[in-house]
C-alpha cells in the first residue's frame, strides 16, 4: 500500500466519524430543544394546577354567601406571569390566565346582584390558559353548598 | 517500513472508535436526559389530575350535602355496588359518594350524625375522603312561628324583637315593626296572595320546619308506657293544681294565682280580667301549664288592664303554656306574659290546629308558637331564646371531621 492512499484512508475514516459526532451533536441541540419545551410545558402544568387550586382554595375560603355569581359569559379573570405575580393590570405581561365561572342552580329571586338561595347548589369552575393563545393547562371543577367543605 | 504500517492500522481505527464510543455515551445521556423530561413532565400531570381528583370528592360530598339537606330520604347510600355508593359525572371526571352512619355501618338512617364518602376520579387518579356531617337547627331566632294556616296582621305598632317565620303564609296590614327577618321555610310558604309588602328582610329556605304537637310534647314528658293513658290525658288527672296558691279546683282559673314552679298545671278554662294575675313563681323549676283538652274548645282568656303571666324569679327556669284545644289562646289585655306560648296541634285525622289571637297591648318576653296568629293590637313580643325548639334539621352539612382514606393512584 502506497502513503499516499494510507492517507486516504485515514481522511475517509475522519470522515465518517465527523458525521457521527455531527450526528451526536445534532441529536444533543435536538434533545436539548425537546427537554427545554417538555420541562416548560411541565413548569406550566405546575404552576397552572397551583394557581387554579389556589383558586379554588380562596372561593372556598370565601365562603358559599359571599362568593359572587360569575355565569360563564362574563367569568373572573386574573392573569399572572411566570413567577405567578398577579398582573391583573398589565394582562400583556401575562403568561397564564384564570377564569373562575360560579354558577348557582337557585338563587333569591329578584337578586341583583344575584345571590344564591340557601339550599342552591354553586357549581365552581377554574380554568386556566396559557398565553398567549387559548391552550387549557388545567380546569378544575367543585361544589360550593351552605355548611359545605 | 513494517513499523509504519502497524502504526497506520492502529490510527485507521482508532478515530471510528473514538466516534463510536463518543456516540455511545451521547446516546446514554440523551437516554438519560428524555427519561428524566418525560417522567418530570408525566410526574406533573398526575399531581395535576390528583389534585383535581381530591376537588371532584370534595364536590361529591358537597353534592350530597345538599341532597340531603333538600330531603334525607333521597341519600345516596352504600347500596350493593363494588365499590359502594353512587357514580355521578362531574367536571370531566367522576365523583363516587355515599352516607354511612358515624359507626361506619349502612344505609345511614337520618336524621343520625353520619359520614359522607365521596370518591373523585379523573385520568386514573383516584382520591377518597370521608367527612363527617351533622343536622343544623333551622335558622332563625323565632319570636313568632305559624305553621300552615295564613296569618292575619293588623297594626303598625307591633313591635316584634326577633324573628317571623311560617311554613304558610303571612298578610300583612299596617306594616308591623319586625326587628328581625321574615323566614318563609317549605314551599308553600310566602306572602298571602303574592303580595309583598316591602321593606322586611325575607328569607326562604327550602324545607318547612316540623314542630311537636302539644299532645307529643304531653306525651314526652309522660309517656303512656310509665304514665297511663300518658300525655294531655294523663295531666287532667295528675297534676300540680293542688300546689297553686290558691289551689286550682275544677281545672279553672278566673281569679289570680300562684304556680309554683317546678310543676304542670293543667286547666280547661281561664278566663281572667282587670287586675287578676297569674304569677309563675320558678324559684324552684320550670313551669308547665297545660290547656286541654286535645281538640277541646274551652275558655283560655285574658281581658283587662293587667291580667298577666309573670315570671319574676328565675329566667333560667322556663315557662311554657301549652294551649292543646281547638279555641286556643285569646289575649287581649295590656298584660305581661313571660313565657313561651305554644299552641299547635293535630286531631286523629292529622287536621293542625292551635290558635293565637291578639286585640290588646300585651308584651310577651319569649316566643309564640301556633298554627294561627291573628294579631289585631299593638303587642310587642320580645324573642327570648330556646324555649322551643323544631324536631327537623334545617339542613345538613359539615361536622369537624375531615380524612383522607385509601388515598391510590391507579
Amino acid at each position: 500500500m502506497s502513503a499516499r492512499r494510507r492517507r486516504g484512508v485515514t481522511f475517509l475514516e475522519v470522515l465518517i466519524a465527523a458525521l457521527i459526532v455531527g450526528t451526536c451533536i445534532a441529536s444533543v441541540v435536538s434533545l436539548f430543544d425537546f427537554s427545554f419545551r417538555l420541562t416548560l410545558d411541565s413548569y406550566d402544568q405546575d404552576v397552572a394546577y397551583t394557581l387554579a387550586r389556589n383558586a379554588l382554595e380562596t372561593i372556598k375560603e370565601t365562603g358559599f354567601y359571599y362568593t359572587a355569581e360569575a355565569p360563564t359569559t362574563s367569568p373572573v379573570v386574573h392573569y399572572y406571569d411566570r413567577n405567578q405575580a398577579n398582573q391583573d393590570s398589565r394582562p400583556s405581561a401575562a403568561r397564564y390566565k384564570v377564569a373562575i365561572t360560579v354558577v348557582s342552580d337557585r338563587i333569591v329571586a329578584g337578586s341583583n346582584p344575584i345571590k344564591p338561595a340557601e339550599d342552591a347548589l354553586r357549581t365552581v369552575t377554574v380554568t386556566v390558559t396559557l398565553l398567549p393563545g387559548s391552550q387549557v393547562l388545567y380546569q378544575g371543577s367543585t361544589y360550593l353548598v351552605r355548611a359545605g367543605i | 517500513m513494517r513499523h509504519l504500517d502497524r502504526q497506520i492500522r492502529r490510527q485507521r481505527g482508532g478515530v471510528l472508535i473514538s466516534a463510536l464510543a463518543f456516540m455511545v455515551v451521547i446516546s446514554l445521556l440523551l437516554a438519560g436526559i428524555g427519561t428524566l423530561c418525560v417522567s418530570y413532565y408525566g410526574r406533573a400531570r398526575t399531581d395535576s389530575d390528583y389534585a383535581a381528583a381530591l376537588s371532584l370528592a370534595e364536590a361529591g360530598v358537597n353534592f350530597e350535602f345538599r341532597k340531603i339537606s333538600l330531603d334525607e330520604t333521597t341519600a345516596d347510600q352504600a347500596g350493593a355496588s363494588n365499590p359502594p355508593g353512587v357514580l355521578y359525572n362531574f367536571g370531566g371526571g367522576t365523583f363516587r359518594v355515599y352516607c354511612a352512619n358515624r359507626d361506619g355501618s349502612t344505609p345511614w338512617k337520618p336524621p343520625s350524625n353520619l359520614y359522607v364518602i365521596a370518591t373523585g376520579t379523573l385520568n386514573g387518579a383516584t382520591r377518597t375522603i370521608q367527612v363527617s356531617a351533622k343536622g343544623y337547627a333551622p335558622p332563625g331566632n323565632y319570636a313568632i312561628y305559624t305553621l300552615n294556616s295564613i296569618s292575619v296582621w293588623h297594626g303598625s305598632a307591633v313591635v316584634v324583637v326577633g324573628d317571623v317565620g311560617t311554613n304558610g303564609q303571612l298578610d300583612f296590614t299596617g306594616h308591623p315593626g319586625i326587628q328581625g327577618s321574615i323566614y318563609f321555610n317549605g314551599p308553600s310558604a310566602g306572602w298571602y296572595g303574592g303580595l309583598d309588602p316591602g321593606g322586611y328582610t325575607e328569607l326562604r329556605e327550602p324545607r318547612p320546619i316540623q314542630w311537636e304537637t302539644v299532645d307529643q310534647k304531653a306525651l314526652d314528658l309522660f309517656p303512656a308506657s310509665t304514665y297511663p293513658p300518658g300525655g294531655m290525658a294523663y295531666l287532667a288527672t295528675n297534676n300540680d293544681n293542688a300546689r297553686a296558691t290558691p289551689p286550682i279546683v275544677g281545672n279553672s282559673i278566673t281569679n289570680s294565682v300562684t304556680l309554683h314552679g317546678p310543676g304542670n298545671y293543667y286547666v280547661t278554662n281561664i278566663n281572667l280580667a282587670g287586675n287578676k294575675t297569674i304569677d309563675l313563681d320558678n324559684t324552684g323549676g320550670p313551669i308547665n301549664l297545660w290547656v286541654g283538652p286535645s281538640g277541646g274548645t274551652g275558655t283560655c282568656r285574658f281581658r283587662g288592664g293587667t291580667a298577666a303571666l309573670t315570671a319574676s324569679q328565675n329566667p333560667s327556669n322556663v315557662c311554657h303554656i301549652y294551649v292543646a284545644t281547638k279555641s286556643g289562646i285569646d289575649l287581649a289585655g295590656n298584660q305581661r306574659i313571660d313565657a313561651a306560648i305554644y299552641a299547635y296541634n293535630k286531631d286523629s285525622l292529622g287536621n293542625e290546629y292551635g290558635y293565637v289571637v291578639n286585640s290588646g297591648n300585651p308584651t310577651i318576653n319569649g316566643q309564640i308558637l301556633a298554627n294561627q296568629v291573628d294579631i289585631n293590637g299593638n303587642i310587642t313580643v320580645n324573642y327570648v331564646p330556646d324555649l322551643i325548639k323544631p324536631t327537623s334539621f334545617g339542613y345538613y352539612g359539615f361536622d369537624n371531621s375531615w380524612v383522607e382514606i385509601n388515598g391510590v393512584n391507579q
